[in-house]
């Protein structure tokens, strides 16, 4: 079974003098363990599904499952279960980062104990120690985003949507980070990857779903996507798919 | 069990809020106490000489009617600064509760601490008018009912305020609209019912106005029923106007955060 299925999910926008499709009757599978990423130009719909599945918008149409049962039966319980980290951070710029970290263990009901427990593993795994005692607002965005990932994980999600994680960062950076997402994946953490980086999607997804105007255009691995197209990465993958698009 | 979950996530927002709270409680009280000395100084001490006796303790008490009212504008620009950048409120409602609760976790918030302010500024406002006015005089029960409802009022209707203003180069509104029509025309000069007999359409016109019966319960509290808008009544009045600017401020926001 599934871990998640995504369920003919459309969004639409009110606008003045009409309306804008985000998403049109998205359809997709997530497997337990696997991490998908989301593909697609600016204004595809990678992010507005991502907010979806996490529960921050409602979609227009459609249903989101987890584990063969509608999200919307009992949205805490299901939030419970993943963790979400958004483009934008938003962590609270007034606390240090380790209030920021305390409080959202506490958020998610952890006992104090196991919250400075996880506390401690998390900033040592991702490097974060002698920021801790910083506050937010004094970060870079590198670590800051980090920070969102370790937040994140905190309660120890099944399931993670991470939108853009690497988006605006030195290429450095990028790179720790997709040993964090590697690391993730390796402790059976399922991912749900929104990103525009094709290389960084090449590189860590074991399937990726290519987003154009709200709608899935081609779904499957990486390899098997280059080897359909006869190109050498997933970069000349999408520019094909592209230039067949405006000839379409 | 799910009730216990959510009320310990709800009772850590406000608790996370708190922290951040506890940073400029200090400047926030020299600031309100500063606002509620001068006025008693002027009324009490100054005013007596241009004929107008015992106005110190009636302004006082819509001093006091008013701390939260004056402090509702400094939340708003903190509620509008987040819903425009950090949007610290988009992780509250991604959180393991009911989304709705993530906004009443605000309310609650902003309870405690016009609650607390208000409190805060009774001695500080009583010290200032030594010897004019007496605590025997005070209906202590009436006085903490008082004080509970404006600040429910207050953080019920700071949410509806917020939902209202598009961005922060509108932040001006909430000051030429809400809060100096409210107060200004809330009876913090003068009883609704000295109103009534000078200008009874302005007085009938004025009950729309929740801040005069914010007032009124105040200074029917502290100075006694007579005079003033029947204590009671006054409670009812600001308790319909809490569930009015929650339900609409919720509303509201959930139509610009789009949240499930």
């Amino acid at each position: 079974m599934s871990l998640l299925s995504i369920k003919k999910v459309s969004k639409v926008y009110p606008m003045q003098g009409g309306s804008h499709v985000a998403l049109n009757e998205v359809s997709l599978d997530i497997q337990p363990g696997e991490v998908l990423s989301l593909l697609g130009v600016n204004g595809a719909g990678k992010t507005t599904l991502s907010s979806i599945v996490a529960t921050l918008h409602p979609p227009t149409t459609g249903d989101v499952e987890y584990r063969g049962q509608s999200i919307y039966t009992n949205i805490p319980e299901f939030r419970r279960k993943i963790g979400y980290c958004p483009q934008t951070p938003n962590l609270n710029g007034m606390l240090t980062l380790e209030e920021n970290l305390i409080f959202a263990g506490r958020y998610y009901g952890l006992a104090e104990n196991e919250i400075t427990v996880r506390v401690a593993k998390l900033v040592e795994q991702f490097e974060l120690g002698k920021y801790l005692r910083e506050k937010a607002s004094v970060l870079s965005g590198g670590y800051k985003q980090r920070f969102m990932i370790v937040r994140s994980l905190i309660h120890n999600p099944e399931f993670i949507i991470l939108d853009e994680p690497t988006v605006g960062l030195d290429p450095h950076i990028r790179r720790q980070l997709w040993d964090v997402i590697r690391s993730l994946k390796k402790d059976g953490i399922t991912v749900l990857l929104t990103t525009h980086y094709l290389d960084e999607a090449e590189k860590l997804s074991d399937r990726v779903c290519i987003l154009d105007k709200g709608q899935i255009i081609l779904i499957d691995t990486p390899d098997k996507l280059m080897a359909d197209f006869k190109q050498k990465n997933l970069e000349d993958v999408f520019i094909e798919l592209l230039k067949a698009g405006q000839t379409a | 069990m799910h009730i216990k979950q959510y009320m310990n996530t709800c009772k850590n927002l406000v608790w996370s809020d708190l922290v951040v709270f506890k940073q400029n409680i200090l400047d926030k009280i020299i600031d309100i106490g500063i606002w509620v000395v001068l006025t008693i100084v002027v009324t009490g001490y100054v005013m007596p000489y241009f004929g107008l006796a015992n106005f110190g303790p009636f302004q006082f008490c819509g001093v006091i009617a008013a701390v939260g009212l004056f402090e509702l504008y400094s939340t708003v620009v903190d509620l509008v600064a987040d819903l425009e950048g950090d949007r610290v409120i988009n992780y509250n409602l991604t959180l393991p509760i009911p989304s709705i609760l993530a906004l009443m976790s605000k309310s609650v918030y902003y309870f405690i601490i016009y609650s607390t302010l208000t409190a805060l500024m009774l001695p500080i406002g009583w010290v200032s008018l030594w010897g004019q006015w007496h605590l025997m005089d005070i209906s202590y029960f009436k006085l903490v009912l008082a004080v509970l409802f404006q600040s429910i009022f207050y953080a019920c209707f700071v949410l509806w305020a917020a939902s209202m203003i598009a961005n922060m180069s509108k932040l001006g509104t909430v000051w030429a609209r809400f809060i100096f029509p409210m107060w200004f025309m809330g009876g913090f000069q003068f009883s609704w019912l000295s109103l009534h007999h000078a200008m009874p359409i302005l007085a009938y016109i004025n009950v729309i106005n929740p801040m005069i019966y914010i007032t009124e319960s105040m200074r029917a509290a502290m100075l006694g029923q007579e005079g003033y808008v029947n204590f009671w009544i006054c409670l009812i009045a600001i308790a319909v106007y809490s569930v009015l600017s929650l339900a609409l401020g919720i509303r509201n926001l959930k139509k610009r955060l789009d949240f499930v």
